[in-house]
């Protein structure tokens, strides 16, 4: 499958600030994780695939031509910033109908369009009253996604798209973001809710410091993903009782007990092992398990060093 | 790493109307907040207590020549340009380049229409205070007044496009346009508008002055008489030019900077 972004020894710098360092990584098809601390330059690279602002050094194409200030690439991209500025006194119709027509859309094309898309982000017609600003903050990551589906992107930009929403919504935006990658749409997505991302991502790209560390993104990868956790947590009614069960069958490696929230954090042995026999081994235990989570999830373990040794 | 041609040809360049459309849309909401009116108000009520105490006494001679001198050709250009910069760089703010300068459209073309549409607004605004000035035109008893405003409104017009297309180069230029519109007051149109040769044709404000005094029936400047056709045309010649040093300046700058990334 093609790459449809690709960057060859990618930098970027404001004078003497680091935006980007050298990186140099494809992006195929579908929906792709960007993962970092704040700083790491994620906008940074966002802003360069949008046309924004110019590579300082190396290669960057998008559907296979550069992207900087280039209306052919920028006609099938979409992009849902992180900021929440949005312009003063106009109401969600209004607004999404006159960014369709700057898009190329005829005004009904833009008004039909605009409507669809705030009905698909699940943003209802009895707020379409109010403006956009007296909005709340979930209901502006609505608009700011529904805003990005009037043109028929090919690839979307989400910069914490997440930020605000609470679980729900969180979730019915995973299933538009799944929908349009199943409609060929592909979404690049940052967030710091890791757990989302890691429920959504068939790839990902870890940025440190401007860079992508090659020891990172392997941790991130399909076959990191593809491994056991090596670390669980079981919250039970007798922690005591289940490690013992797990020691005399030789899975454990280590644990540590914590009586008075009653949890276990067990260290595999053989994680395979376990998880194979997860089931029947938890009900022949005959404790009673009331959450079981993994440790850390593969990219926080990716992004903290700490966690990952 | 060539993929060219892996993907399908990029869509046709946006219909420019709609862009225009669009722009326009988006453009004409900020003339209807009512914060808006609210500014515009207060301007009128200033503009109100300036005509009281700078026309109030003294013939209708004195009256036009305060309409002139300092309306026309202070009090208007100075809004228009600063509304004008202040708007542009409302557009260069992440909250609009995120969602309008990320879609499909050519920035010289962008540049072009905002600049159209804010000015037809600002165009609108001022017919507001127009109509208070002719309000006090027809108190002071100014004769021959339907040919008297149409002459003066004339004059209001072309300012405001002029100057406001000198506010959007300005403010394409730097977050701090209006102190370079001070820079270009002090030396243009207060320095070499007033030295009596033709380099004053280089003072907007000086050409329109002296139509309108002439227009009025003033006597002509010293350096030539003033022609409509010639001071319209190079009054609109500078804006043509500053509309189009601000779309070729916008299209080759970054819109972010540092602090996001």
């Amino acid at each position: 499958m093609s790459a449809i972004v690709q960057a060859e020894n990618l930098s970027r710098f404001y004078g003497m600030i680091l935006g980007l360092n050298n990186v140099s990584f494809a992006i195929r098809p579908g929906i792709t994780g960007i993962v970092g601390p704040n700083g790491a330059g994620k906008t940074t690279l966002f802003r360069l695939l949008l046309g924004q602002i110019r590579p300082s050094s190396g290669e960057l194409t998008v559907f296979g031509e550069r992207p900087w200030n280039n209306p052919a690439v920028q006609a099938r991209l979409a992009y849902c910033p992180e900021s929440e500025v949005m312009p003063a006194g106009l109401r969600p119709l209004e607004w999404l109908s006159g960014l369709g027509m700057i898009s190329g859309l005829s005004a009904p094309e833009a008004d039909t369009r605009a409507r669809a898309a705030l009905e698909r982000v699940k943003l209802g017609a009895e707020h379409w009253r109010k403006r956009v600003t007296a909005y709340s903050k979930g209901m502006k990551q609505r608009v700011k996604l529904a805003q990005c589906l009037l043109h028929e992107p090919k690839l979307i930009i989400l910069d914490e798209p997440m930020n605000g929403l609470d679980p729900m919504g969180r979730e019915d935006i995973a299933v538009i973001l799944r929908q349009l990658a199943s409609d060929g749409v592909s979404v690049l997505i940052s967030s710091h809710i890791l757990h989302d991302l890691e429920a959504l991502c068939a790839d990902f790209i870890l940025l440190r410091w401007g860079r992508i560390p090659r020891s990172l993104n392997e941790a991130a990868s399909a076959d990191a993903r593809a491994r056991w956790p090596e670390a669980t947590t079981f919250r039970c009614d007798a922690p005591e009782k289940l490690a013992h069960f797990l020691f005399e069958r030789e899975l454990l490696r280590g644990c540590d007990i914590t009586p008075e929230t009653g949890t276990l954090h067990a260290r595999w042995r053989d994680p395979e092992k376990f998880f194979s026999l997860y089931h029947s081994l938890l009900l022949e235990s005959g404790v009673r398990i009331f959450e079981v989570q993994s440790t850390a999830s593969f990219l926080e373990k990716a992004i903290d060093p700490t966690l990952h040794s | 790493m060539n993929t060219a041609s892996t993907f399908s040809p990029a869509r046709v360049a946006p219909n420019l109307s709609h862009v225009w459309g669009g722009i326009w849309r988006l453009t004409v909401r900020r003339f209807l907040l009512p914060g808006h009116w609210l500014t515009l108000g207060l301007g009128l009520a200033v503009l109100t207590l300036l005509l009281i105490g700078g026309g109030h006494s003294g013939s209708p001679a004195r009256f036009l020549d305060w309409t002139v001198g300092f309306y026309i050709t202070f009090l208007v250009p100075a809004l228009s340009f600063v509304a004008a910069g202040g708007a542009m760089r409302d557009e260069m703010k992440s909250g609009n380049v995120d969602y309008v300068l990320t879609r499909p459209v050519p920035r010289p073309a962008f540049v072009v229409f905002k600049f159209i549409a804010h000015t037809i607004g600002v165009q609108i605004d001022f017919l507001f205070a127009f109509g208070v000035v002719t309000f006090f035109a027809v108190s002071r008893h100014v004769p021959d007044l339907g040919w008297v405003t149409i002459k003066l409104l004339f004059g209001q017009m072309l300012l405001i496009t002029a100057f406001s297309a000198l506010g959007f180069l300005c403010g394409v230029i730097s977050s701090r346009y209006v102190v370079i519109g001070l820079a270009y007051a002090g030396i243009i149109e207060a320095g070499v508008g007033q030295i009596p040769t033709q380099l004053s044709r280089l003072s907007m404000t000086h050409q329109v002055r002296d139509l309108l005094t002439f227009l009025l029936g003033g006597s002509a400047p010293v350096t030539s008489v003033p022609s409509l056709i010639s001071t319209t045309s190079l009054v609109a010649l500078f804006g043509v030019i500053f509309v189009a040093a601000a779309a070729a300046i916008f299209s080759l700058c970054e819109l972010s900077g540092p602090a996001d990334s």
